[in-house]
């Protein structure tokens, strides 16, 4: 496997937990002091077939001392995509479904435990499964996507639940994921490296659309997207043979391309030739300097991948690789207020926590 | 296996295994197809212990199930049924499926690893032969073992305590399992060349971390030291009661009282520091009953951590006591009948007025039962001594009554003997590199430094064993004790064999004290089989066996004894013994021309395909089968869902890993296919221009045509790869769009373009027939625009060659005609004559 990443040369704690269950994602709970810490796994366990949203509580200062588990959701179906809303005092978890339900779980920020449950059944939303879902940011609505080419709008505030169908592309179009820009504006990516700009004030289809077709060898499908709030106008997105890419509505018809294999003219870096399960913007690297990176330049992502590694891709420089596992990273969340805290889901049943220091 | 649909209920299965009538198994599910359903019923295995049955719905008009998107139920309903749990239990077994995983997410990198090592060895060796390539290569094998042992034993070692506490005789490390320990018996014997030189000592070693695992089904050396520490809890209990029982004794209960007073208990072995004190370290107990003259007693614990409700529990016919133990800080509550209680009371209250000379009390010391006088405990020291557990034996020792400072005096002689013999056992030489830490004796590298200290501490013995100082011992069982301890140190064979439990045990004690010196495999099974004469067994246990086939090279035993892990200790097995090296690798013909080493990886790999979790680490082992592997990867691959999109992109990756180009085509082709009638067009298409399937893109580019094709090209984007239909598809839209901007207008330009791109339509091969005529239809506006002839003279030809062509083909059986106006031929070739009239005319 071609690893062009450089280890990480910061000093770097590493904890990995074996959890005897399958985690198919996680995410920080928005911390209630600096000293309790959760997180939130979707945990699938194979012996017994049971699905369940667990939220375990982690000791900063001895990570190694294992997860406590503190409350757990039973799930009737396996979760495909897991969201957690950034707001501390009411955090709202939002969980979707292969088999296409929708649960939208409402914790309490004191004790960390889930006080109601809102959910939509299976087949309502979508035929067959979610494949992607994004919460707002205060935990209001909740965008939709799944490979039956419907887009919805989950509304989750105030009393009940209910929704709007956005889009219905008859299956003709596929999306796997998507993330919200604005409280109108969204992006969602699919099959063909296809990203799409939604704008709910304007019906009838997508308000841009990105398509792949500078990968001249090989397509692929877009797993993840990622939108910075202070730069709304780029999607930054991952996806298959480890492509890495930003698209800028401002300059639409061009990609910069941060990783990826035989892609444009000049071949960029490649750290990982398989999927790429997960792209964030990481608010760690040089979160002080933010305002001097020019806004045509690419802040710096966090990736994962299917040939397991965990690493940091900036524009024109070397990627820092974090972890490279013998098997795929599922999952990653970096934790906001603490962004030197990452936690990643493994696929042969473990957890590794990450600080950087 | 006979399965029956119940008529009952119609909602279960019964089983009934063919050998046990009696116990048929009812499973009830659920299935949820509405009656009527057919009789007919198909069950096959599914993933693991899972079968899969199928419910058909019965429909007297057709039997073909139709799969389509919307009404899945209709035909029936696939129902999956777990049967049972997967582990065996037992003593040591590993039934965690869980831990199993584990193992086997483990075990991948060591094994590929070492695979990749063998085949850069082997390339190697052709060239050159050298000594130096076997060290590396015992270097990396033993590498392999370490690695993959690591992995099998139960992690969850108890935090050790800061202050040891001096009852606990045998220490806990870590959960032993039947697995490990085959395991390290496989190492010692295939893997670590270094420690051949001394092998004895390594199952010395072996045998003290794994006695425990033999204790389910004989007793052992391990089980009865375990029964002596429980022993020992005991005895330190009575201490307090008996200076309870001294005030008593000399006070109210003399004189036939039965009311008692307050008293209190401290433990000699806390220390100073946790007695005498009365603030908060002492419980105070006043209820007595006094029908039952009995009582209560009491604890050396802080009061907030004694449980509120003990002192009820306290009264009746129970004595209870609660220590609290220093090492692991937690109080033990021991409740003693009365019945029980009582006679060891008097007991002991008779010996304590008999003689003071080994039993003192005092307000601050209380009474010591003296441990020397138990029997049991000169069996222990013997026990633990026999099989090397020097520390255990000199720690036991050293509890002796006599090393109480306040009998030091009486009891000099006699302690001066204990602590000889404790210095002895410390002292002995030992044929090995180094001690596993906390052991004692002194080690030896070199054989005949080992056997000069050997004689020389032989000699030790003897003078002690023939001192004159046993005369004046006044302790008989100290005296009795000691020198069994003599005789087993001399290596006496009957003291050893009434000192050990099971033959393997009596096995080690013949290495330690006998045949130190043994070497070769043919020497250690003769000894074997010796010791399994004087201590036979009916039903050897499993690590017997193995242990016997290894010695006895007997690779097949020693494989069947190898459980799960067989396919990795087969790589042991290959390294380190040339004659199962052969038998693992000949190709069998009863085995279909595999090696057994190829069907092990074979077998497993088949385990772990049977896993969701566990599948796609199988073609690991998969590939390193030269045989069979590849084709049993294909299956596996092709077997794999490819409707659950996170499945197939797995499928995806580990065909390219492995370069299987054409099973990666294929399987995309299925997904392409499976998506598409499934309703998702958009995936579908995706997956087969990702499979290069040119075929299938026609056929879908000819049917969508007359259906929603111009949103589909929208949304898949203009790829300029993709190919056939789909680029008629491309050019029929550009053509459109040209052809629309000239009937919004009349510029030139636009209509020049049009006119571009219908040739560029009508001479692609890829557009169908049936499109020909319409599109020359549409474009009857270019072919006679006012200002000039669009077409030149050869692209009229082409078009009017097409007409041709077209009536031509009208004839064919399978022609579809458009559906058009009746003089749309007639009026095409009159336009296109037009045209050519004035193209040659421009000319």
């Amino acid at each position: 496997m071609a690893r062009n990443g450089t280890p990480h040369p910061q000093p770097l704690q590493i904890h990995r937990l074996p959890q005897s269950k399958y985690i198919d994602a996680l995410r920080w709970l928005p911390p209630i002091s600096p000293f309790d810490r959760h997180v939130v796994l979707a945990a699938f366990n194979s012996d017994s077939d049971a699905s369940a949203v667990e939220i375990h509580s982690i000791n900063s200062k001895n990570p190694s001392e294992t997860l406590t588990h503190h409350f757990s959701w039973t799930s009737p179906h396996r979760i495909s995509s897991l969201k957690v809303s950034q707001t501390p005092q009411k955090p709202v978890i939002a969980a979707s479904s292969f088999s296409g339900s929708l649960h939208v779980l409402f914790a309490d920020s004191l004790d960390a435990m889930i006080d109601s449950e809102v959910s939509l059944p299976e087949n309502a939303l979508h035929a067959g499964p979610i494949s992607g879902i994004d919460l707002n940011e205060n935990g209001s609505e909740c965008v939709t996507v799944g490979m039956d080419g419907r887009v919805n709008v989950v509304n989750v505030g105030g009393s009940g639940v209910s929704y709007r169908k956005v889009f219905d592309s008859n299956g003709l179009a596929s999306y796997t994921a998507t993330k919200w820009a604005s409280p109108a504006e969204f992006a969602t990516g699919g099959p063909g490296f296809g990203v799409q700009w939604w704008d709910q004030r304007k019906c009838g289809g997508p308000a841009a659309q990105f398509k792949g077709n500078w990968a001249q060898k090989t397509s692929g499908i877009v797993h993840s997207i990622d939108i910075h709030p202070s730069r709304k106008h780029t999607c930054l997105a991952g996806g298959s043979s480890g492509s890495v890419f930003a698209w800028d509505l401002r300059w639409q018809q061009q990609p910069i391309i941060l990783s990826g294999v035989g892609m444009g003219e000049t071949p960029a870096q490649s750290l990982s030739e398989s999927e790429v399960w997960e792209v964030q913007y990481d608010t760690f690297t040089r979160a002080a300097n933010l305002a001097s990176i020019s806004s045509a330049r690419v802040l710096p992502a966090m990736i994962c991948s299917e040939d397991g590694i965990l690493a940091v891709v900036e524009q024109g420089e070397e990627a820092i690789e974090l972890l490279a596992e013998p098997c795929a990273i599922n999952s990653f969340d970096i934790d906001k207020q603490n962004p030197s805290d990452v936690i990643c889901c493994l696929e042969w049943e473990s957890i590794a926590v990450l600080s950087r220091a | 296996m006979p399965a029956l649909p119940s008529h009952a209920g119609d909602t279960s299965l019964v089983l009934l295994p063919l050998e046990a009538p009696d116990s048929a198994a009812v499973i009830p599910f659920h299935h949820g197809v509405k009656p009527p359903i057919s009789p007919r019923l198909s069950i096959s295995w599914s993933r693991g212990n899972s079968l899969r049955v199928s419910v058909f719905k019965h429909s007297p008009q057709s039997d073909a199930v139709t799969s389509n998107s919307s009404n899945e139920t209709d035909g029936g309903r696939v129902v999956e049924l777990k049967l049972g749990s997967a582990g065996d239990g037992g003593g040591g077994e590993i039934d965690d499926a869980a831990q199993w995983r584990r193992i086997a997410y483990g075990s991948v990198a060591p094994f590929a690893l070492l695979q990749s090592r063998k085949n850069s060895m082997s390339a190697l060796s052709r060239m050159s032969s050298s000594s130096s390539y076997d060290a590396q290569w015992w270097a990396y094998v033993l590498e392999y073992s370490r690695e993959i042992n690591s992995l099998l034993g139960y992690q969850r070692s108890p935090p050790s305590p800061a202050i040891e506490d001096p009852r606990t005789v045998l220490k806990k490390v870590e959960e032993p399992t039947c697995l490990k320990a085959a395991w390290e018996l496989m190492e010692v014997f295939y893997a670590d060349k270094q420690s051949q030189a001394w092998l004895p000592e390594r199952l010395v070693d072996w045998l003290a971390d794994f006695d425990s695992l033999f204790s389910g089904t004989q007793p052992t050396i391990h089980s009865k030291l375990l029964d002596f520490q429980e022993e020992l809890v005991t005895l330190q209990v009575f201490i307090g009661s008996i200076y309870w029982f001294e005030e008593l004794f000399q006070g109210p209960l003399g004189q036939n009282q039965r009311s008692l007073g307050v008293h209190t208990f401290w433990d000699s072995s806390l220390g100073p520091s946790d007695v005498g004190s009365t603030s908060g370290g002492e419980e105070r107990v006043d209820s007595v009953d006094s029908n039952l003259q009995l009582v209560v007693s009491v604890a050396v614990m802080p009061l907030d951590s004694v449980p509120a409700s003990w002192k009820e529990t306290v009264v009746g016919n129970q004595l209870i006591i609660l220590v609290k133990r220093r090492a692991n800080g937690f109080g033990k509550v021991l409740g003693v009948s009365m019945a029980a209680f009582e006679k060891s009371i008097v007991d002991l209250l008779l010996d304590i007025k008999r003689s003071s000379t080994h039993s003192s009390f005092s307000r601050k010391g209380g009474y010591k039962k003296a441990v020397e006088d138990d029997p049991r405990y000169w069996e222990a020291i013997s026990l633990a001594l026999a099989v090397g557990w020097l520390d255990i034996a000199v720690k036991l020792l050293r509890l002796h009554g006599s090393y109480q400072l306040n009998q030091l005096g009486n009891r000099e002689t006699e302690n001066g003997l204990v602590e000889a013999a404790a210095v002895l056992i410390s002292k002995m030489p030992r044929m090995r590199s180094k001690s596993a830490a906390g052991n004692l004796g002194e080690c030896f590298k070199s054989r005949p430094d080992f056997i000069k200290a050997l004689e020389k501490w032989r000699a030790q013995i003897t003078k002690l064993d023939c001192s004159t100082f046993w005369l004046q011992c006044g302790h008989h069982q100290t005296m009795e004790g000691l020198k069994s301890i003599l005789q087993i140190m001399l290596g006496n064979a009957s003291t050893l064999s009434a000192s050990t439990c099971h033959w393997l045990e009596l096995y080690i004690a013949h290495f330690i004290y006998i045949r130190p010196f043994t070497v070769g495999l043919e020497s250690m099974y003769t000894l074997a089989q010796k010791c399994l004469q004087v201590k036979p067994v009916s039903h050897p246990h499993k690590l017997m066996k193995l242990l016997t086939g290894i010695l006895g090279g007997n690779t097949e035993v020693v494989l069947a004894e190898c459980s799960k892990m067989i396919a990795h200790a087969v790589e042991l097995l290959t390294a380190g013994s040339s004659q199962a090296d052969i038998v693992l690798h000949e190709e069998r013909d009863n085995l279909g021309g595999i090696s057994i080493e190829e069907l092990h990886r074979l077998v497993y790999a088949q385990f772990l395909s049977s896993h969701a979790l566990t599948w796609q680490i199988a073609p690991i082992y998969l590939t390193s089968c030269i045989k069979q592997g590849m084709g049993m990867l294909e299956i596996l691959l092709y077997k794999q869902p490819v409707h659950h999109n996170q499945v197939l992109l797995k499928n995806l990756e580990i065909c390219r890993l492995y370069e299987l180009d054409r099973v990666s085509s294929n399987i995309m082709k299925m997904a392409g296919v499976h998506h598409w009638k499934h309703g998702k067009k958009g995936s579908g298409v995706f997956w087969l221009q990702q499979a290069r399937d040119e075929f299938r893109l026609n056929r879908i580019a000819q049917h969508l045509f007359d259906f929603q094709w111009e949103g589909l090209i929208e949304l898949l984007g203009s790829d300029s790869r993709t190919a056939g239909g789909f680029e008629f598809l491309h050019k029929y839209r550009d053509f459109k769009r040209s052809l629309q901007q000239v009937h919004d207008g009349t510029a030139t330009d636009a209509a020049q373009r049009a006119a571009e791109a219908l040739i560029l339509l009508m001479k692609n091969p890829s557009t169908p027939h049936r499109f020909w005529l319409p599109l020359l239809y549409d474009s009857l506006k270019l072919f006679n625009w006012q200002e000039c002839p669009l077409l030149n003279v050869p692209q009229t030809n082409l078009l009017l060659n097409k007409l041709q062509e077209l009536s031509m083909a009208k004839l064919r059986p399978d022609f579809i005609e458009a559906d058009l106006p009746l003089q749309a031929l007639s009026s095409v070739r009159l336009a296109l004559a037009t045209n050519l009239g004035r193209a040659i005319l421009d000319q």
